[in-house]
């Protein structure tokens, strides 16, 4: 049952196997186990980030390719979901609309970028996206009628979803269900089904073609496999994955803005995902997204402490204010490339194949 | 006496175990044939000793010395010529300079040995006919006989000759028998791998296959030799040996002569947007503020991108962290010219012009060091691996880019111009008044040095030949005896610093310097150099000023589709030529 679930494509090693399950309990159970609003976020967070990083898996670990606009069809969900809830009034008709606008739009994006691009040369496509993420960027910020500019739009979600919505008076071991736990839930079921849905593509016949063309695309083509529609398609379902990822984003924040989905730091923090958990492995992503959240939240802090004790050294102080985060996310970003190419699972992996030889 | 010995040589390429304790002796004056069947390990016994595949057991000496340690370019140096199995030729550069290339001693075509010279062309008339013409353009014959002439352009102690014959016409294969019947006539060492008997049998002294002595099917190898031994006279084989290429069929005829044609349409599709843009605008006045600025902006991305494409077209390394570069460039000169504010101030140009290039070379020093750290740090380790490459450059300039606030502060720094050379030329055009702000011509002056000593550089010097050569084939120019990673470095080094100039012109163009100003102005670059063709340097300075041209015209007829305009050139660009405008051969 959980080796059809998982598409036979199981943990492979203990320790990764006891990890994913704390972490699937962990965040099945998050509302009772971590009370409090900051709690939820964060675990509401690692869900987006879970299912935005394993999209994006699918298209660099599996087929090797480098996208940097993977975070332009994560806001294109977020943004298809605000704009309808605000334009149409909130309810699940807004959201629908929202949603499947976005979807199409990712669609027919990637289908060209992909089909343009892929077709020429794989090195330029990191360029080429590079290029459009950031004109759509400030696209997204120019057409403020419609967007909101800088500032974003915040909407209204479906009744059931807000956190005004209290179905049963008493509270359920000890938590109050409210809207907000319905949210919570309905971003855990989602992204669970998706994920599943997403190791089941790679493990298909179709994931296995990826990652011939990832090892040697020439063979993979002399063997009869059309690479360009491969890889289009691979591109194509990777940003309808992510584009779902940005509307639950939208749906949990109850608000879209540029910082939250299109700027390049996202875009950063889900190529160090990738590679902190294990390029090409879907694990990966749950491993990685957790890890990453939870050392934002208390990095942060660590170095706001570290600031605080080095006030008057010059430069040390200023390295380690919380505003250089971003400064100590690429010294890691770089030391994990270098050193830890394979990632958490990649590194469980290969010490569970060393304990049985 | 033996010039070159081999003794128990294992190399493995990848995982496979190719040479299994190869034992050759050549001796000196002699040709040596070394036959084999397919995979027998006869181009890999030459690659060892070369040194392009590293033997991981035995020993391999020249002249007495151990040569199985050395890197490639040394090995070359100590009088070793290698003709690869293919060919190796320089296709972009002409048949002058590829031999120009080969003697290393030669820094011009004049202080090439003229008497070696005639004798070359009296075994290959071919090249003295096609001299002048790129090298790619010649049949596989003359391309062969190309070859063997850069291999014996100034004396060596030893050739390595891997598979002449193959592919070529019999008239053609008399052709190189009768000129390696004078090399050997002339005592030359030679170590010839080949697989027409023929040939093996007009030349050799000796003969070795002395490959993977346990494998069974060596025999098979002879049989095969022995088969093309019976359908050689079958063959029209002409009876004379000074075959030229009057002689060959018609396809190769006089008339058929490729000549070296500059490609003139990318050009032609710049000054047509130019000519498009004047009635659309409709004032010619502001036509010419327009194109103006469009040009200088052109010319600044030109300074920042060449050196990008020249790092990718010479070493396939796709720096995405080329935008610190810029970045540093532009913060050291708000530095330098606070500090300078006395000249800045002063109404005087020269003042404010030193000013100006005092900024421009300090920040071409900051980023040149920068450029020699990155290239150390960053770039070494993943040569060859693109995924990593643009992960770890990416990683790099994040990290490049807050180290820039940590030193000069996350906010924006204005960087105004000099005194004097604000505000505008007034033009007359057509009775109206152009304004053509006087910055934007310096720019325009500025792009026009650099690329014109780009230019000088890369086309009248033999630095300039060597990476044009390197950017086609990497591993001939060490075969020839030149090291490439210290040419490497100096080319990533010189394409930062130039990345740190650009920076300080589009700093003084914005007037306003911000930390992101790396990761805006990398985007442009991307497109430039896509547009012009990875690594060609002319196609990077018509990508270039399409692209300021487009922006600046859009910027002013539809500033709402300004935005998309480079996106969307890009796009038609690609549509016509996939490869860019100019593509670079080989890539």
């Amino acid at each position: 049952m959980i080796n059809r679930l998982l598409s036979h494509d199981l943990p492979r090693s203990r320790w990764l196997a006891v990890l994913l399950i704390v972490i699937v309990i962990g965040l099945a159970f998050a509302p009772f186990l971590f009370p409090g609003s900051k709690a939820l976020g964060v675990a509401a967070k690692m869900l987006v980030f879970i299912l935005l990083v394993a999209s994006y898996d699918l298209l660099l670990g599996y087929t090797g390719i480098v996208s940097f606009a993977h975070t332009m069809f994560f806001g294109i969900g977020a943004y298809g979901v605000a704009v309808t809830s605000t334009r149409m009034g909130e309810g699940w008709l807004a959201v629908a609309v929202g949603l499947a606008a976005a979807l199409a739009i990712s669609l027919l994006l990637s289908l060209v970028i992909g089909l343009f691009s892929l077709r020429v040369k794989a090195i330029f496509y990191a360029m080429i996206t590079l290029a459009v993420a950031t004109a759509f960027q400030t696209l997204a910020s120019q057409l403020s009628d419609v967007t909101g500019g800088e500032d974003g739009l915040s909407f209204r979600n479906p009744v059931w979803l807000s956190p005004s919505f209290v179905p049963f008076e008493t509270p359920f071991l000890g938590v109050a269900v409210d809207g907000k736990l319905l949210s919570y839930y309905l971003l855990f079921v989602v992204v669970a089904m998706l994920f599943l849905l997403l190791l089941r593509i790679v493990n298909s016949p179709f994931g296995r073609v990826l990652q011939a063309i990832r090892e040697n695309d020439f063979r993979a083509e002399a063997i009869g496999y059309r690479t360009v529609v491969y890889r289009t398609l691979s591109n194509v379902l990777s940003a309808l994955f992510a584009t779902v990822a940005g509307a639950l984003l939208a749906l949990w924040l109850r608000y879209t803005g540029p910082d939250t989905t299109l700027s390049f730091e996202i875009m950063l923090d889900i190529l160090l995902i990738v590679v902190i958990g294990g390029m090409g492995t879907m694990y990966g992503a749950v491993v990685g997204a957790v890890l990453f959240v939870l050392a934002q939240n208390y990095l942060q802090t660590l170095l706001a402490l570290g600031s605080s004790t080095f006030e008057g050294v010059p430069l040390l102080g200023a390295v380690l204010t919380p505003d250089r985060w971003l400064l100590w996310l690429g010294v890691l970003f770089v030391l994990s490339v270098y050193h830890f190419p394979a990632g958490v699972v990649g590194r469980l992996r290969l010490l569970a194949l060393k304990e049985k030889s | 006496m033996n010039v070159l010995q081999l003794a128990g040589v294992h190399t493995h390429i990848a995982a496979y175990h190719i040479l299994h304790g190869v034992d050759l002796a050549v001796p000196e004056g002699e040709v040596t044939m070394l036959l084999g069947r397919n995979g027998a390990g006869k181009t890999t016994t030459l690659r060892t000793i070369m040194g392009l595949w590293a033997a991981r057991q035995g020993a391999i000496s020249f002249k007495g010395g151990a040569i199985d340690k050395l890197p490639t370019p040394d090995i070359a140096r100590l009088g070793i010529a290698y003709v690869p199995e293919s060919m190796g030729i320089f296709s972009d550069l002409t048949v002058k300079e590829n031999m120009l290339l080969a003697a290393r001693a030669a820094r011009h075509a004049a202080e090439l040995d003229s008497e070696r010279l005639e004798w070359i062309f009296g075994l290959f008339p071919a090249l003295r006919k096609f001299w002048l013409y790129p090298a790619g353009k010649l049949s596989g014959g003359q391309k062969q006989m190309l070859a063997v002439a850069r291999a014996i352009v100034e004396p060596r102690a030893l050739l390595l000759i891997d598979e002449p014959s193959k592919g070529l016409a019999p008239a053609i294969i008399q052709n190189l028998i009768s000129a390696f019947r004078e090399l050997k006539s002339q005592r030359t060492t030679i170590l010839l791998v080949e697989q027409n008997f023929a040939m093996a049998r007009a030349l050799g002294d000796r003969g070795g296959d002395g490959q993977r002595p346990r494998r069974a099917q060596r025999p098979h190898g002879r049989t095969g030799g022995r088969r093309r031994l019976a359908a050689a006279p079958a063959g029209p084989v002409p009876g004379s040996a000074s075959m030229s290429t009057s002689t060959l069929p018609a396809a190769a005829a006089p008339a058929a002569v490729p000549k070296a044609q500059f490609d003139g349409k990318p050009l032609l599709l710049l000054g047509a947007i130019a000519v498009a843009a004047l009635p659309l605008i409709g004032s010619p006045s502001t036509w010419v503020t327009l194109t103006v600025a469009g040009l200088a902006m052109g010319l600044i991305i030109f300074v920042i991108a060449s050196g990008l494409t020249l790092v990718f077209g010479l070493m396939d390394v796709l720096n995405f962290g080329h935008g610190v570069f810029i970045a540093m460039g532009a913060f050291v000169a708000t530095s330098v010219l606070g500090g300078m504010a006395g000249w800045t101030t002063a109404p005087s140009v020269w003042l404010n012009l030193g000013a100006v290039f005092t900024a421009m070379l300090a920040a071409m020093a900051v980023a040149g060091a920068l450029g020699w750290a990155f290239e150390r740090v960053i770039v070494r380790p993943v040569y060859g691996q693109h995924l990593k490459q643009i992960l770890i450059t990416m990683g790099g300039m994040i990290v490049g880019e807050e180290m820039i606030k940590v030193i000069w502060g996350p906010q924006q720094i204005p960087l105004p111009l000099p005194e004097t050379l604000r505000g505008s030329f007034l033009i007359p055009v057509f009775g109206e008044a152009a304004a053509v702000e006087k910055y934007r011509v310096l720019a325009v002056l500025i792009g026009l040095v650099v690329f014109g000593a780009l230019l000088w550089v890369l086309n009248r010097t033999k630095l300039g030949l060597l990476i044009r050569a390197g950017v086609q084939d990497r591993e001939m120019v060490e075969s020839l005896g030149y090291r490439i990673r210290r040419l490497f470095v100096g080319v990533f080094v010189a394409g930062s610093a130039l990345a740190g100039l650009g920076g300080v012109m589009w700093g003084l163009y914005q007037q306003i310097v911000t930390p992101q100003i790396g990761a805006q102005v990398n985007v442009l670059i991307f497109i430039v150099i896509i547009i012009g063709g990875l690594g060609s340097t002319l196609g990077c300075f018509v990508g270039a000023l399409l692209v300021g041209l487009m922006a600046n015209y859009t910027g002013f007829l539809a500033p709402k589709v300004a935005l998309f305009s480079n996106i969307g050139l890009m796009v038609a660009i690609l549509l016509w030529r996939p490869q860019g405008l100019y593509p670079v051969t080989n890539r």
